[in-house]
């Protein structure tokens, strides 16, 4: 992984699916879909982050698996969709690192859900197919281990890729859990087991959660952390969503994740080009001061 | 007899709990042989069991894992009282009757179909629309059912803005309708500005809001 010698610390990028909305007047749509149909949307966030300062892009392909485009009726381009996400990125990377984002099926694997374990790996291994010309491969919002697992083999199946994994934990009063009950220590006992290179959290309840929980991983871990937190849970507030965590709110938080092991850090849903420029702003002083 | 009556019922809580449904049938039966009425299998067995699970689930001791296993064994009762529970005057009176679906451009409904599961076996009827429903479908839904109230899920930061908007068109067609919301992303700072009538963190605390919301 020879993009994680050339500096200390590195930014990611922050949100796609809340900044698309914020661009596309056209409601409810697949977002994985505007990589057909409104390339140009995709570009341009690429570019606005790029230009905020992120060292790392991410690829428009949270939902792109074979079965969640399959409930929008676009599991027959899947590989398209992919290939021309990843293009997208690459157009506009200038030198930059490009991450595939994987996200989770939406839906509960067998026992607990009417999706075969089979089917989950399949749909996986469809949608690794498009994914072959990135950097690194980012699963993400991981909310149950074994679908994770799942996701990892598929993967590995055809890409040799490095590979990264973020979980998403709740806070409960004994602690923090994944919706299906693994503690974080599950989480890096588990990771052990599997070929992947990079560990972490997303998403959840804000920066000073996802601080907590980036606390408890490097005390178990030695492997580089990632972080991409959201910008604190969204309200309403005069007829648009907002999120709480402003650029402001993050700044004092930036180099306690840097001071704990994190190597990558960027945003998830709520976050924009601004919260990243502040983010650069404090790497830049970590790699070249520091 | 009173002894062997208590015990069964406890069996059939005990069995909610460990969400163990392949036993749950015959359990039933024998409970039912042992002529105790539908109602006291729902009330004082199924119901006190879901109560556990709810606080345990609430204080994240068993996650959703267990809780999915215990609601298919307490279908897996329903399912066999619930034609008698149809006979019996006091339980046909429904509680309400409660129409759940999960906002136009969202596909998820685990948290959604959950809290049909807690509903129905609460005594509400429950009407589901299904994933991915318009302001339309909404609207088909309640002309057609007459529900007394009206649940949104969404599961996804970007579909907030969907439920807000269908809340919006709800409320000015409805003025009186009751509407609920929940879902990962969604808080009760959330609903109170989008002008939902009440919000539930889990499909236990949904149950005991609609109780809530048609009693006053």
């Amino acid at each position: 992984m020879h993009f994680l010698s050339k500096q200390k610390v590195l930014v990611f990028d922050g949100a796609m699916g809340t900044m698309i909305q914020n661009l596309v007047k056209q409601e409810y749509i697949c977002p994985e879909e505007l990589n057909l149909t409104h390339p140009e949307i995709i570009l341009k966030i690429h570019q606005e982050y790029i230009k905020a300062g992120s060292d790392i892009i991410q690829t428009n392909t949270f939902g792109a698996n074979y079965l969640r485009l399959k409930r929008f009726g676009l599991q027959e381009k899947t590989y398209e969709i992919n290939s021309k996400a990843v293009e997208i990125a690459r157009k506009v990377s200038e030198g930059k690192i490009v991450a595939a984002s994987i996200g989770p099926l939406g839906e509960l694997i067998e026992p607990y859900g009417e999706v075969s374990k089979d089917e989950a790996f399949n749909s996986f291994y469809e949608q690794a197919k498009g994914l072959s010309e990135v950097d690194f491969l980012n699963v993400e919002t991981i909310q149950s281990l074994d679908e994770a697992e799942i996701i990892i083999k598929a993967l590995r199946s055809r890409l040799s890729l490095p590979i990264s994994v973020t979980v998403t934990f709740q806070k409960t009063p004994r602690g923090y859990f994944t919706m299906m009950g693994e503690s974080i220590e599950d989480f890096v006992n588990r990771v052990s087991e599997w070929d992947v290179q990079m560990i972490g959290t997303n998403c959840g309840e804000g920066f000073n959660q996802s601080l907590e929980i980036i606390c408890e991983i490097k005390n178990l871990t030695n492997l580089p952390l990632v972080a991409k937190p959201n910008a604190g849970l969204p309200q309403f507030k005069d007829g648009k969503t907002i999120y709480t965590e402003t650029p402001e709110f993050i700044k004092p938080l930036i180099e306690k994740f840097f001071n704990n092991c994190v190597k990558i850090l960027g945003g998830c849903c709520g976050t924009t080009p601004e919260h990243i420029r502040t983010i650069k702003k404090i790497a830049n002083k970590i790699n070249y001061d520091g | 007899m009173d002894e062997l009556k208590s015990q069964l019922l406890k069996k059939i809580s005990e069995l909610v709990i460990q969400g163990n449904y392949k036993l749950m049938t015959d359990v039933i039966k024998d409970a039912l042989n042992s002529k105790i009425s539908s109602r006291e299998i729902l009330d004082s067995g199924l119901l006190k069991g879901m109560e556990v699970v709810g606080t345990k689930f609430r204080d994240g001791i068993i996650f959703l894992p267990e809780v999915l296993m215990s609601a298919k064994t307490f279908k897996t009762a329903m399912s066999i009282i619930e034609p008698l529970l149809m006979q019996d005057f006091s339980f046909n009176q429904s509680q309400g009757k409660i129409l759940l679906g999960t906002v136009k451009g969202d596909i998820h409904d685990i948290g959604k179909n959950l809290v049909g599961v807690m509903l129905k076996g609460n005594g509400f009827s429950v009407v589901d629309i299904g994933v991915d429903a318009s302001t339309e479908k909404f609207v088909d839904g309640i002309e057609r059912e007459n529900p007394d109230i009206v649940g949104l899920s969404a599961m996804l930061t970007t579909t907030m803005q969907s439920m807000q908007k269908t809340v919006q068109v709800l409320r000015e067609k409805y003025q009186n309708k009751i509407i609920i919301v929940g879902g990962a992303p969604v808080s009760q700072n959330f609903a109170d500005e989008i002008g939902a009538d009440g919000y539930a963190k889990n499909a236990i605390e949904a149950v005991e809001l609609c109780k809530r919301l048609l009693t006053t």
